[in-house]
């Protein structure tokens, strides 16, 4: 038998509602709807004024994210969101030791006085549990001045978050980031009112398939069969949602080739 | 049924038919416990069925039926895939839509047969080679 794993909460949610009325939503549509076709119902138009929206707000989205790198780069460099860790001098950069993930911590000032863990590396940008970590280790030595040091790095950092506060406000990129998460909370409202209509809609049906393709969380035969689906629903969509299904679906046969 | 069927449809109908066969052998040996080997060779057979309806997926609507209905049995299987199965059910033919149907009417279990008499592994093989080498 095949290997299935769990689905997301979201997705096996979605699935309950779609069960009842994809099909009777399938079978009321037109084989061949045009673009502007009257035949439209008023599900399919809304879904077709959201699938547009959220098109709008992908592309705001993207230009909030230039506007944000931008306002970064006029920050200080320890600032800035960057690598977590660093290798301790005269160490060698063995592939995989470093993480690769950037966190938005400042990076400290004192970076030569950080302890070295046992790869090598120093914590360049650590938080307040990372600084706890370090003084459980390091009170298994010298209790009191391990304490000592947990508390000036404790005041250190609260110094430097402060610090870094302020060089994001004064670049804007304090603003930029409640955009983005403005415009992410939008955008998780437009895709949850496309969902609620895929039981009367065969356009929420497709284009909320395209959703999960792109999020790419899926296993691959699920994301597989989502493909498949799309195209054979293909000749029934309608707008740009039909449009966007043809990108995605030669997507994914370049990908194939 | 309106247009001729592709190769690949008139394919997936059979190894759907040898599924569905195979499908209950597999379950029948399972139950019975006559023989661990018998039981786990029926299901090598049933994966290497499925295993071809997934090659045929991207060429076949019947394939993608099948699919979405053996995926869909699986409880951790999205709903989506039954919603799939509906937006595609006017494209099904044969025992694929009848299984189809049959599937988009019952909440628990997708696809629910009736019990048949269980085929031998030589039986089963020999379906699949006809359908691929046909």
């Amino acid at each position: 038998m095949t290997t299935m794993t769990a689905s997301t909460t979201r997705r096996a949610a979605l699935g309950a509602i779609l069960a009842s009325g994809a099909a009777s939503a399938t079978a009321a549509l037109p084989a061949h709807a045009a673009p502007e076709s009257p035949a439209l119902s008023a599900a399919d138009r809304r879904v077709l004024d959201l699938w547009r929206r959220r098109a709008t707000l992908i592309a705001f989205r993207e230009r909030l994210s230039e506007q944000r790198d931008a306002a970064e780069t006029q920050m200080p460099q320890w600032a800035r969101s960057g690598l977590k860790y660093r290798l301790a001098k005269g160490e060698i950069d063995i592939p995989g030791t470093l993480d690769p993930y950037d966190v938005g911590w400042p990076e400290v000032a004192d970076l030569d006085q950080q302890p070295v863990d046992v790869l090598g590396r120093i914590i360049a940008r650590p938080n307040v549990e990372d600084l706890y970590d370090q003084f459980v280790k390091a009170k298994n030595g010298d209790r009191k001045q391990a304490t000592h040091g947990f508390l000036q790095a404790l005041l250190a950092h609260d110094e430097r978050v402060k610090e870094q506060k302020a060089e994001q406000e004064r670049t804007g990129y304090s603003r930029l980031i409640a955009r983005e998460q403005a415009a992410a909370d939008k955008m998780a409202d437009l895709e949850d009112a496309i969902e609620k209509k895929t039981d009367i809609s065969i356009l929420a049906l497709a284009a909320y398939m395209m959703i999960l393709i792109r999020m790419d969380d899926e296993e691959d035969y699920v994301l597989r069969a989502f493909r498949a689906s799309l195209a054979a629903i293909r000749p029934r969509l309608v707008g740009e949602i039909a449009d966007d299904a043809d990108r995605m679906l030669a997507q994914g046969g370049e990908a194939r080739a | 049924m309106n247009a001729p069927l592709s190769q690949a449809d008139e394919r997936a109908l059979a190894l759907w038919d040898c599924w569905r066969e195979q499908k209950e052998r597999a379950e029948y040996l399972g139950e019975s416990s006559r023989s661990r080997e018998k039981a786990d060779a029926a299901v090598d057979v049933l994966v290497a069925i499925e295993d071809l309806l997934q090659a045929d997926i991207d060429s076949s609507v019947q394939a993608l039926a099948a699919v979405l209905m053996i995926e869909g049995r699986d409880e951790s299987v999205p709903g989506l895939y039954r919603a799939a199965l509906s937006a595609i059910r006017p494209q099904l033919v044969g025992t694929i839509a009848e299984a189809a149907a049959r599937a988009l009417v019952q909440k628990a279990e997708m696809p629910h047969e009736r019990a048949r008499s269980p085929a031998d592994r030589r039986d089963a093989v020999s379906c699949v080679s006809r359908v691929v080498a046909g």
